[in-house]
């Protein structure tokens, strides 16, 4: 027999007995291999036997046998055993001379134990394995002349079996133990469950379950089998004690070793096929544990395969189904969604991944923003759209994967900074915002962002997109304020997605963040647009004095107004905010700085309702006029180049050469500036003729338009001497735009403003100062 | 990339304990299914009339008409394209369910 079944008996031999349990109780006889007959049962090897056959008067204390040194057996286990007493059975009867009780009902079970030995084998005489072996030893028997070689090999054991038997003691002693315990505590059902004992015909004197030691600690898996068989030492298990496993390690009647001393079921790693080994755990509850296991994932691989196939069959059939349902809508319809299909099975793998991430499936990872994106999806309909998107997202995520790519700036650059993943769910939205360019899609990505702490950094680059159709910033997808929040529309695929509706964002204020050229009331503006495109009503509460109040109720007429008035704090009864001060400066706004309402509709810019008194103001004067309803375009200072584009000039009279060439330098007009001045969209009269210094809508940044270079650049000098913490912008010789500060006394041009572009691509440079731009005239 | 948004769309579908390769399949198969359901479901609630008129519009692939198109006649359209994925999801789940 190989190894590797002679390893898997046990398990089978269990699995018989339980079937056999299941059809009606077949016993263990019937079960028991088939012995040769060839070999009378009083050959059966037992350990330590002697040759003769046991009478009263011969009865001689085993070899093997050595209980505190008195060599006496016991009568009952002579009656049982005759001269083949077993060492252990003499080791537990000694621990339990003293308890008569449970020393009888051991001597029972020995009994029943010999007795059903005797019964299986009347009918099995010898196992195969025994037989062989048997006439192994006979043969070797014959062919000496030597009489009886067992017992002087018996002898010669016995010496070497002395620390054994002291082992043999303490394990009788646990094993006793376990009787004792046995006696006030039934076994947990798992023990019976595995106990072999079940295959020993119970005595007729107990017909009732009574503890065996034995069994139960053979009941006990979890340990080494050689610590279990060394209850009888290697090479001295009786058989039938371990029931019909294998005897390897079994002594011949004559004592000689029939196989290498070594445990009955002790388990190498030769005798683990190779497709269950693991580590090194050679228990027979490992084993056990690992077939099992075997066998289940087995089972289960074959559950999976069947589900995976019945998934795609109803698939396809839920795909029919809708098609059928197409036709109920018309020829055009129907043709448009099997297009759809078409188009979308041609698609690649990951492409299709991409638009399942952005239909909304996986609302787990993604939120309430995929359920808005879904419906970019349905607001451009055309797969091509979708596969565009597609494209674009691998084109983020290779973008993204680069954390190191010297192009990532801004958002990019902190994306990179992210783990890994978000910067992949990153990519899928960004991906989604930048084909979609639209302003829900953004929103989206807002959202998302946000709940992945990224506000700023979205904002930031919604701030320097340069697309028309983008926003400064938005929140609508969560920005409706003063709707309570069981009435806030929650996206109804993360709604169908119990969790993600437990995490989906709170509500939030539309916040708007500060841009170059942006002012308090540019802000404010575009907060009302997010109030009005979100739809946002005002709670029935609401202060007729607060700032949302306020907003709400402006139009589009009146909302320049309302913003003026609220930014120069006008009205009696409203917070005030100290936007603008007494003296015609305003606070200055710093960069990246948010303005948003608060629960009670104020407005707040970086947190606060009212501006610090300390905060640093820009020298501007106060324009009370409402701001006109035309916006300045968006721009963005993102880098400056080596300033070595104009040199530097001293602002004495000595340097009027020097003041020359910076005018030569500096700003040029547009050839197409014929007119002597020009009236922009802010209503202000723009001279063509004259050198003046501008104020962009929100006073945030100065311009010098008008005039000769010359002009201008004494234009620039003047004003700088006066506020040398101002930057004024101009035009270079090529048009575009420069700034120009005063540094350590001297007229300093900067490099060429670059916008920062979209996503870090298609950046440019800035053109000069427009008239368009110019919302205030400052000198 | 694709490994996450496997992990997520799948564990949403409830098919994380698939194998990898027939997740990705799957998902791509659902996918199909839940683009046409959410078109259907904007479709649905057009008048006979409009929906050709929609139809052309789509095929045009010009999203900016389109979007127009939906915001005038299905003001809601995103949020009925929303559930028609979702009860599309649920359906699938259901059907995965034991």
């Amino acid at each position: 027999m190989a190894k590797s079944e002679r390893l898997l008996r046990p398990q089978q031999t269990e699995e018989d007995d339980a079937s056999a349990a299941s059809e009606g109780g077949l016993s263990l006889v019937e079960e028991a291999p088939v012995q040769s007959e060839e070999v009378p049962p009083t050959v059966e090897p037992v350990i330590g036997s002697l040759p003769q056959e046991p009478t009263p008067a011969n009865v001689a204390v085993p070899p093997t046998i050595s209980v505190d040194g008195s060599k006496v057996v016991p009568p009952e286990l002579v009656k049982i055993f005759g001269n083949k007493v077993p060492p252990g059975a003499l080791e537990v009867l000694n621990i339990l001379k003293e308890d008569t009780k449970k020393r009888e009902r051991y001597v029972a079970q020995l009994a029943a134990r010999e007795e059903e030995k005797k019964r299986i084998g009347s009918k099995n005489p010898v196992k195969p394995i025994k037989k062989k072996r048997d006439k192994k030893t006979q043969g070797a028997a014959a062919e000496s002349s030597e009489p009886a070689p067992e017992i002087p090999r018996a002898t010669q054991k016995l010496e070497d079996k002395e620390q054994k038997a002291i082992d043999r003691r303490i394990k009788a002693a646990h094993a006793a133990e376990k009787l004792n315990r046995a006696e006030d505590k039934p076994l947990p059902a798992v023990f019976h469950s595995n106990r072999r004992p079940k295959k020993t015909v119970p005595s007729p004197e107990s017909t009732k379950p009574e503890p065996d030691i034995e069994s139960d600690i053979e009941s006990d898996l979890t340990r080494p089998l050689e610590e279990i068989f060394d209850f009888y030492p290697p090479g001295e298990v009786p058989p039938g004690v371990w029931d019909e496993g294998d005897s390897s390690g079994v002594t011949s009647v004559a004592g000689a070793p029939l196989a290498a001393e070594g445990s009955l079921f002790k388990l190498s790693s030769e005798d683990i096929p190779t497709y269950i080994q693991v580590g090194n755990e050679d228990t027979r509850k490992g084993f056990q544990d690992r077939l099992r296991a075997l066998i289940e994932g087995a089972k289960e691989k074959l559950g999976t395969g069947e589900r995976v196939e019945r998934t795609k069959s109803y698939l396809k059939e839920r795909s029919k189904s809708l098609q059928e349902k197409a036709k109920e809508y018309g020829s055009d319809p129907e043709k448009l969604v099997r297009d759809l299909g078409k188009t979308y099975n041609k698609l690649s793998l990951k492409k299709k991944l991409a638009i399942g991430a952005g239909l909304g499936i996986g609302a787990a990872a993604f939120s309430g923003v995929s359920t808005l994106i879904a419906g970019v999806f349905i607001t451009g309909l055309v797969v091509q759209r979708a596969a565009g998107m597609a494209s674009k997202f691998l084109e983020m995520e290779k973008k993204l994967e680069d954390a190191a790519n010297p192009e990532a700036q801004g958002f990019l650059a902190k994306i990179a900074e992210r783990p890994k993943e978000q910067r992949k769910i990153a990519a899928a939205i960004m991906a989604v915002g930048y084909t979609a360019v639209v302003s829900s899609a953004i929103a989206g990505a807002v959202e998302i962002a946000s709940e992945f702490s990224w506000d700023e950094a979205v904002h930031e680059w919604l701030g320097r997109m340069s697309a028309p159709e983008a926003p400064v910033s938005v929140r609508e997808a969560v920005g409706k304020i003063g709707a309570p929040a069981a009435e806030v529309a929650q996206p109804a695929a993360a709604a169908a997605a119990g969790e993600v509706v437990a995490s989906a964002p709170a509500l939030e204020m539309p916040t708007v963040e500060s841009s170059a050229g942006h002012g308090y009331e540019y802000m404010m503006k575009q907060l009302w647009g997010q109030l009005h495109e979100g739809g946002v009503s005002l709670p029935a509460n609401a202060d007729p004095n607060s700032d949302l109040y306020k907003l709400i109720h402006a139009d589009e007429k009146s909302i320049d107004t309302v913003v003026h008035r609220i930014a120069a704090d006008m009205d009696e009864g409203a917070v005030k905010h100290g936007f603008f001060n007494p003296d015609g400066t305003s606070v200055r706004i710093s960069e990246g700085a948010h303005m948003t309402l608060d629960t009670e509709g104020n407005i707040r810019l970086d947190g606060v309702v009212h501006a610090p008194a300390d905060a640093p103001v820009t020298p501007m004067p106060h324009v009370e006029a409402p701001t006109p309803a035309v916006e300045a375009p968006s721009m963005s200072i993102e880098e400056v180049a080596p300033q070595d584009v104009v040199p530097t000039v001293d602002l004495t009279p000595e340097q009027d050469i020097a003041a020359q060439r910076l005018a030569e330098a500096a700003p040029v007009q547009a050839a197409a500036e014929q007119a002597e001045s020009i009236v922009n969209a802010f209503g202000l009269e723009v001279l063509t003729t004259e050198p003046h210094i501008y104020a962009a809508a929100g006073a945030l940044q100065l311009f010098v338009y008008g005039g000769s270079p010359v002009e201008r650049a004494d234009a620039v000098r003047t004003y700088l001497a006066e506020h040398p913490d101002a930057t004024i912008y101009g035009a270079d010789g090529d048009g575009l735009r420069i700034p120009w500060n005063l540094v350590d006394g001297k007229v300093v041009p900067g490099a060429r403003v670059q916008t920062q572009g979209l996503l870090g691509f298609f950046k440019s440079f800035m053109k000069a100062p427009s008239p368009e731009e110019f919302a205030k005239i400052i000198k | 990339m694709q490994d996450e948004l496997t992990t997520a769309i799948a564990a949403n579908l409830g098919i994380a304990d698939f194998p990898i390769v027939e997740q990705r399949k799957l998902i791509a198969q659902f996918g199909g299914v839940a683009l046409k359901a959410a078109t259907l479901s904007v479709v649905e609630k057009l008048t006979e009339e409009k929906r050709g008129e929609f139809a052309k519009l789509a095929e045009e692939g010009d999203a900016q008409k389109l979007k127009a198109f939906l915001d005038r006649e299905v003001p809601d359209h995103e949020e009925v394209a929303k559930a028609a994925v979702a009860a599309e999801v649920e359906q699938f789940k259901a059907f995965q369910a034991p």
